[in-house]
């Protein structure tokens, strides 16, 4: 196989959702590497040449801890490094219809088409749809949102029109905001990895966002578990290439022989996760309390 | 400016172009072949390759399960975990692959060799979907776990292959500490698959300093080199007081950039970054070509201890949580002293300021009776005090966000500074209860008295240390101890017709209201609240306690706001969010999920208790917003000897970002106003940085101290007893 440097400029469509079910095409979002067979091509990760079949391995040096993801990203976990840890890092959720409750998600740090690690929100067999949402500190805008998701399902195949990703006014009990954006699917970005398609949703929010946002992506496939990587909201005014170029922020990875985030290899992480019973509550108040710190080098009784 | 945003810019350069096609052909990195499988260096103190079950025996391989308790080990049961039949290992034929089952494996330790100077531990793991981290053990016990005595967690290099085998270094350390050697590293795995291959250990220089090399905080420099750190008056490697840095220049920056972002566009004290966020960026940005653990982890930790916010705080890695020679020994504890100290105003002497001993326990210290209530702090290893504590920052402490409640923090934490920190101090003891005109000047060596005994204990267990709360005594006869849980006790006693509540903050559940529910229920007339450390707590607690003491003459209100990334406080914002003060219970998360409020929310229940005395001393958080909305009610009197911290918002911790990270610190996400009415609210000030003054500032005096008062109680109760 032999790969294509080719960089296409492909239109990624932002939505803005109105107040009555009206969705208006903002304008051109980012472009994106050259696409070969439904597998991104990588072109700064190395090698893909083949020797008697077997392609050979290369290796990366000084590869971003952020992955495509950029420092200047207003989301606090992004890595989902820190499980709950807070208000602010990503909340796993499940819908019943009714009300939405506090469910479990596991990190993964498998190869995500962001070069980041990812989370997996679990449905655990429950007929619920699930949320991954996390506030974030809006303001001043443009923005380039975008993040990759896909979804865990037995029962049939994975669409994109199964996930939805918004941001802004993306309320969660309350009757959405009118300042809320909702990402497309960036249909040439599929990837996929392994037995896996990730389906990639981006764009540009021509707008102000309000100092409260929150990033919301949702599965709406009852039962499938939600899987989510490389979540990121950046003020173009805090990366200029945006704005003069319209390029996304780093290539994606060629990952079509690389390990992938099998479906199996979850399961056995949440059989061996004991008593992982869906905590079943509501945010707590904030804390006003200056004890989260560990104590390092506690003397103690020996 | 971001290290991403470089290479966006790169993007457009040739040069880069030109970098994108040199990628389309095979590259060697070092230490691959041709074919792209790693060679282990023949030059290693180790090299495992993890394909023969019994040459790992010889190297002392041990199982261990998912809580790294000792599992059976055996060269059938490693044979099951070593795959030999992957056409692409990393390394030579095989590498490990565990998958754990119940109460099985799920990680592998290895000895390793005796070697006197620095070394590298690498090893190469791959995602299952979670990558194994590699930490080394600092140990002389058989069980180098059991026993451990120091550890560091490697960090990523930065180098990645194409087939997701990931490379992590614990980068150079040392391979003893204060004499106890490097023993083991240990490659752990929790409930995913466990991949790894290729450990290296390889010898990367001398030692800076020897085992018995001795310093001191001012001349640790020259004394431990730039990779020493000085604890319990000796040099130590710094990795196993702060732990791995990131490894490359570009991981620094990525961390500190990232750091800075979080702090400049996201913390929401205004105070704190209209002055001190440039100045913050500047000092981060500095750091990013450190890779000396102590000049790089101590200048982040200086940094969030100039940037001066309560709630903020420090990343704290596992090696420093799990270290026998931590840089500070806790907070608020009496470290290996047995002894608290206390601001203190030295009437007997010149009439100053300074730092006394509040309280001793002879059997609970490492000094034995070395110290005396009454004790004035002269000097630390022969600076001037507040010469020496200057430096407390780079210890990893924060700092109070009023600059003028700096003493009592101060003072509730000394003693465990000086305990790792300082190898010697000298204090004043002055001749009698009444006079120091000709006190005795008292040499403490603390060194290498401590070092001795936690070389002996292996560890930090060599007293049963106290908590050190900013009080000369308590205020109630009978304190209540701490609840197991954690959460704060509230001591309430009916003393000479004074209801007295001692309390530390405002955790608990219901036993932690229902001394407040009894004692205030039948609208007592004089109130004594002892709070002199005050942690703060629940929103809701604090909000209860208003609602049981405010009466009408004090209507105040707060609401904390969070800021948009571009500006702190752009036109129209905080008034747009004034409909959240009579905002319901709100749901899960709506434009008000990012405010806090307290205030009149409920009727006051309890409007007739006449005089309320508050006794503040390191008071912080929901111990700041609790005095300041009862500040200026009738018959409520602060007292206190310097402003509180001014922590006016709800704190949140930050996510670890490298593997070594157990906590990534914290910041405020909130500042808050203060007003009389909901409406009065958009014209108030933000107050973060700006402590409550207390009504009436009271110090502890040397000449009580000597005579067994307590200069804050006797004055509050003196007050109360006043005709109104």
């Amino acid at each position: 196989m032999k790969k294509s440097l080719v960089l296409l400029a492909l239109v990624a469509a932002c939505q803005d959702v109105r107040p009555g079910g009206q969705e208006t095409t903002l304008r051109p979002g980012p472009a994106r590497p050259a696409q070969d067979g439904g597998v991104a091509t990588n072109p700064d990760a190395g090698v893909t040449t083949e020797d008697a079949g077997v392609p050979l391995r290369t290796v990366e040096e000084d590869t971003s801890m952020f992955g495509t993801t950029s420092v200047g990203n207003l989301l606090m976990d992004p890595l989902f490094r820190g499980g709950s840890f807070s208000s602010m890092g990503f909340l796993a959720l499940s819908w019943t219809g009714e009300q939405a409750e506090l469910t479990w998600s596991i990190p993964f740090e498998a190869a995500t088409p962001s070069r980041t690690s990812g989370a997996t929100a679990l449905a655990r067999g429950e007929p619920v749809e699930l949320h991954l949402v996390s506030m974030f500190s809006g303001g001043r805008g443009p923005f380039y949102a975008d993040v990759w998701a896909t979804l865990e399902d037995d029962r049939a195949d994975v669409t994109a029109d199964a996930i939805r990703v918004q941001v802004g006014e993306a309320w969660i009990g309350l009757e959405p905001g009118a300042r809320l954006h909702q990402l497309a699917h960036v249909p040439g970005d599929d990837v996929r990895i392994g037995r896996r398609a990730w389906f990639h949703y981006a764009g540009v929010i021509d707008a102000d966002l309000p100092a409260t946002s929150a990033f919301l992506i949702s599965s709406l496939r009852s039962g499938a578990d939600l899987l989510a990587a490389g979540p990121q909201v950046v003020p173009l005014a805090l990366q200029p290439f945006f704005a003069a170029t319209g390029q996304l922020p780093a290539p994606r990875a060629t990952r079509a022989q690389i390990q992938p985030v099998h479906q199996h290899l979850m399961r056995r992480v949440q059989e061996r996760m004991p008593a992982l019973e869906s905590p079943r509550r509501v945010m707590p108040r904030p804390t006003i309390r200056v004890s989260p710190a560990p104590t390092p080098g506690h003397v103690g009784t020996p | 400016m971001s290290s991403w945003w470089c290479s966006m810019r790169c993007w457009l350069m040739p040069t880069l172009v030109l970098a994108l096609m040199v990628g389309a052909v095979p590259v060697r990195a070092a230490g691959f072949d041709a074919l792209g499988r790693l060679q282990l260096s023949s030059e290693n103190i180790l090299s495992v390759s993890f394909e023969d079950p019994e040459a790992l025996l010889d190297a002392g391989a041990r199982f261990y399960d998912r809580n790294l308790n000792p599992a059976p080990i055996d060269a059938q049961r490693l044979q099951r975990v070593i795959t030999l039949s992957d056409p692409r290992p990393l390394e030579g034929e095989g590498y490990v692959y565990i998958e754990p089952r119940e109460d099985d494996v799920s990680s592998l330790g290895l000895d390793v060799p005796s070697v006197d100077g620095r070394v590298e531990v690498t090893v190469w793991v791959r995602a299952e979907p979670m990558l194994p981290a590699l930490f080394v053990v600092y140990s002389t016990s058989d069980d180098p776990l059991t026993g451990l005595f120091a550890t560091v967690t490697a960090v990523a290099t930065g180098r990645r292959t194409s087939d997701d085998w990931v490379e992590l270094s614990t980068g150079p350390v040392d391979g003893a500490v204060l004499g106890i050697p490097l023993k083991q590293v240990v490659i752990q795995g929790g409930f995913s698959d466990v991949v790894f291959d290729a450990l290296e250990v390889k010898r990367v220089g001398d030692r800076a300093f020897g085992d018995d090399t001795t310093c001191t905080q001012a001349n640790v420099a020259s004394q431990c080199g730039e990779d020493g750190e000085c604890i319990f008056g000796a040099c130590v490697d710094s990795a196993v007081v702060w732990g791995a840095v990131p490894y490359t220049p570009r991981h620094r920056r990525e961390y500190l950039d990232r750091l800075t972002h979080i702090f400049t566009r996201v913390h929401a004290n205004r105070s704190a970054v209209q002055r001190r966020g440039t100045e913050f960026a500047a000092r981060l940005a500095a750091l990013a070509h450190v890779a000396s653990p102590r000049r790089f982890w101590g200048g982040v930790a200086d940094a969030v201890h100039f940037f001066r916010d309560h709630h903020t705080s420090a990343p704290v890695s596992y090696a420093a949580l799990q270290s026998s020679v931590p840089s500070v020994l806790g907070r608020e504890s009496s470290g290996v002293l047995g002894a608290c100290f206390g601001l203190t105003e030295l009437d007997l002497l010149d009439g100053g300021a300074g730092f006394t001993v509040f309280r001793v326990d002879a059997a609970r210290s490492l000094l034995g009776d070395a110290l005396r209530v009454g004790d004035v702090l002269e000097s630390i290893e022969d600076e001037a005090v507040d010469t020496w504590l200057a430096r407390q920052g780079t210890f990893g402490t924060n700092a109070p966000s009023d600059p003028a409640a700096d003493a009592p923090w101060t003072a509730v934490d000394l003693a465990n500074v000086l305990s790792s920190r300082a190898s010697h101090f000298s204090v004043l003891r002055c001749e009698s209860s009444t006079s120091c005109n000709a006190p005795t000047h008292i040499r403490v060596d603390l060194q290498p008295t401590v070092r001795q005994a936690v070389l002996a204990a292996r560890g930090l267990g060599v007293v049963e240390a106290f908590t050190c709360d900013g009080r000369y005594a308590p205020s109630v006869t009978t304190p209540r101890p701490r609840p197991d849980d954690g959460s704060d006790a509230v001591s309430h006693e009916l003393l000479e017709g004074i209801n007295t509540f001692q309390f530390d903050g405002f955790t608990g559940g219901q036993s932690w209201r229902t001394p407040f529910l009894t004692g205030l229920g039948d609208a007592p007339e004089k109130v004594l609240f002892d709070t002199r450390l005050g942690n703060g707590g629940a929103a809701a607690l604090a909000e209860f306690l208003v609602g049981l003491v405010r009466d009408q003459s004090s209507p105040q209100v707060v609401l904390g706001v969070s800021r948009p990334w571009h500006t702190l406080d752009p036109d129209g914002y905080y008034q747009s969010l004034l409909g959240c003060v009579t905002n319901p219970e709100p749901p899960l998360f709506d434009a008000c999920s990012g405010t806090i409020w307290l205030g009149a929310r409920e009727e006051p229940a309890v409007a007739s208790v006449a005089r309320i005395a508050w006794v503040t001393t390191a008071d912080v958080s929901a111990n700041d917003f609790v005095p300041r909305l009862l500040r200026g009610r009738a018959g409520v009197r602060i007292l206190g000897p310097t402003p509180l911290s001014g922590a006016y918002g709800a704190i949140v911790a930050l996510p670890p970002l490298l593997p070594g990270e157990y906590y990534g610190g914290s910041i405020q996400v909130h500042d808050s106003r203060f007003a009389a009415s909901s409406s009065a609210l958009a014209t108030a000030a933000y107050e973060s940085g700006t402590g409550v003054i207390p009504d009436e500032t009271v110090i502890q005096k040397l000449s009580h101290s000597l005579t067994g008062r307590d200069t804050l109680i006797t004055r509050a109760r003196a007050w109360l007893t006043e005709a109104p």
